[in-house]
């Protein structure tokens, strides 16, 4: 939700998400193309203050977002690095980090790191609207695009209900004990199921109320100077990509 | 001279329906809006007023009997379905059903890019619907950082744009606050004043017959009653007894009536202000 928020909020939601997009895909490309980790680290950062000071979103947001992601990325770099030797007598388990895999696992964090840097500019300043809008301007199959707006839709609606079912519960001591807990949230669950069932079928009668036979259309959004901000995307890009493969 | 000829927009004539689940929805409907009208339809919960509307917009299909549109028995091909509804402007009565797209001008523009408008035509239509209901600078905004009355008026928008002939609204007030029901029923009277035939489902027998032209009644599927608004203060008895209730303003109209303080010669009061000022007129 607070992602959601910033990308209606960020100084750059007005830039044409084409140029967020080519912006993004460049520093994915660059951090999957730098060899040593540390080059990777630089263009993880510049991709961050990109996104903190180009964009203005408040670093305490932006590392809270971080935070989740990163919490995998530990893990997965910990299991990568650490090498297991099993033995027949006592010490049953021995845990050791060679080198070879400290080089691995550091490598292999530092690209997740940076794409994910990429990723979070275009999460953090571009709207999912925007960024289907995007989608079905490249002729992505209507399908793909119908489900991802239906769903990004409905998930706040969910998002509600669940909200209200929980407070209509919690008023009748529903969380009052583990028990009742589990009791409650199983009916919650079953009464999502119902009302994803009736909300499908109200959402299919208003599309049909309004002379839908078909795919979704939109109108898709306008944004100035789009020339001229996919330059200076074109341009950033390239000069992260140049970046990853100079040898340092 | 032309002789005022009313035309009926819809009319449903003996429809039958019933649900999948063999509940019953229509029960041997007969009911007509006629042009230029303001028409209510009146009914308790499961009267069968949704049902009725969306029959209205070609999305139930009549178990039997049939459905006119302009006079003309409708036929249900898809050419005659986007037709209908496309000059038929049907609002929900949950604006969270209605509002799938995320942002404010995207659902406002699906019903005309439905209809095939060049891009240009859409979005001058969707401009000036949000303007006319007020939400023009919410157009960026997402759907859900909307409060439900703002709700409510995009979903109208987005009606609007299709520039329908006839405007059903399933319970437009519920949920809304009295300040925005004052507002919905200005907007609604400007709609009409510019030639739309207006349709409103509710349960507010005092907002019907100030409102209205005609009032329907619906029960159990069936409509038991249609009449003309200012016929009401003759019918409290069966208007007691359909248990929709009395309209106060003609309830108190009448006793005034019986009791012989204001003779049948003045205007019929429809509104609250109306019967303060017939009370003021015979005091001086």
């Amino acid at each position: 939700m607070l992602l959601e928020q910033l990308s209606y909020t960020n100084r750059w939601r007005r830039i044409h998400p084409g140029a967020k997009v080519l912006f993004a895909v460049c520093g994915v490309t660059a951090a999957s193309l730098s060899n040593t980790p540390s080059q990777t680290l630089i263009i993880s950062l510049l991709l961050t203050a990109t996104t903190v000071i180009g964009a203005k979103i408040p670093i305490g947001s932006y590392l809270k977002v971080l935070a989740a992601p990163m919490l995998f990325l530990l893990v997965s770099g910990l299991t990568l690095a650490v090498a297991v030797e099993v033995n027949n007598s006592y010490p049953w388990f021995v845990f050791s980090f060679p080198e070879q895999q400290q080089f691995l696992a550091l490598k292999v964090c530092s690209r997740s790191l940076g794409c994910m840097a990429a990723l979070l500019f275009l999460a953090f300043t571009t709207p999912l609207n925007d960024i289907i809008s995007l989608l079905r301007k490249f002729r992505c199959p209507s399908i793909l695009t119908d489900l991802m707006t239906l769903c990004f839709r409905t998930l706040f609606v969910f998002t509600d209900i669940i909200h209200d079912v929980s407070t209509a519960q919690s008023s009748r001591l529903g969380y009052a004990t583990t028990r009742n807990a589990m009791n409650s949230l199983g009916i919650m669950i079953a009464a999502l199921m119902v009302q994803v069932w009736q909300r499908s079928i109200m959402l299919h009668q208003s599309a049909l109320s309004r002379a839908n036979d078909g795919p979704l259309y939109f109108l898709t959004p306008e944004y100035p100077w789009a020339r001229s901000s996919m330059f200076a995307a074109a341009t950033a890009g390239t000069f992260l990509i140049i970046l990853a493969v100079l040898a340092l | 001279m032309m002789s005022p000829i009313t035309q009926n927009v819809i009319e449903l004539q003996q429809v039958d329906y019933r649900y999948p689940d063999g509940s019953r929805g229509l029960d041997g409907i007969s009911i007509a809006f006629e042009k230029g009208k303001k028409s209510t339809v009146l009914g308790l919960n499961g009267a069968g007023k949704t049902t009725l509307f969306l029959h209205c917009n070609g999305i139930l299909k009549p178990r039997s009997g049939r459905l006119l549109f302009y006079d003309t028995p409708f036929d249900y091909t898809r050419k005659s379905l986007c037709s209908l509804r496309s000059r038929v402007g049907l609002v929900f009565q949950n604006p969270d059903a209605q509002l799938f797209s995320a942002s404010v001008r995207e659902d406002v523009s699906f019903g005309p890019m439905n209809m095939g408008l060049p891009i240009a035509e859409v979005r001058s239509r969707v401009e000036e619907s949000l303007k006319s209901v007020g939400m023009l600078q919410f157009a960026e905004k997402p759907a859900h950082s909307l409060s439900y009355g703002q709700k409510k008026r995009v979903c109208i928008a987005g009606v609007l744009a299709m520039k329908p002939e006839i405007l059903i609204l399933d319970e437009p007030m519920a949920g809304l606050d009295v300040a925005m029901q004052q507002e919905l029923v200005g907007l609604l009277d400007e709609l009409h004043a510019t030639g739309i035939t207006v349709v409103i489902a509710t349960h507010d027998i005092d907002f019907a017959y100030q409102w209205a032209d005609k009032v329907n009644l619906l029960a159990e599927g069936r409509c038991i009653a249609s009449w003309d608004a200012c016929q009401l203060p003759e019918l409290l008895k069966e208007l007691s007894d359909s248990g929709v209730g009395v309209p106060k303003v003609a309830e108190l109209y009448r006793q005034l009536l019986d009791t012989g303080i204001i003779n049948q010669n003045l205007p019929i009061p429809r509104s609250h202000n109306d019967l303060l000022g017939l009370i003021n007129h015979i005091r001086n």
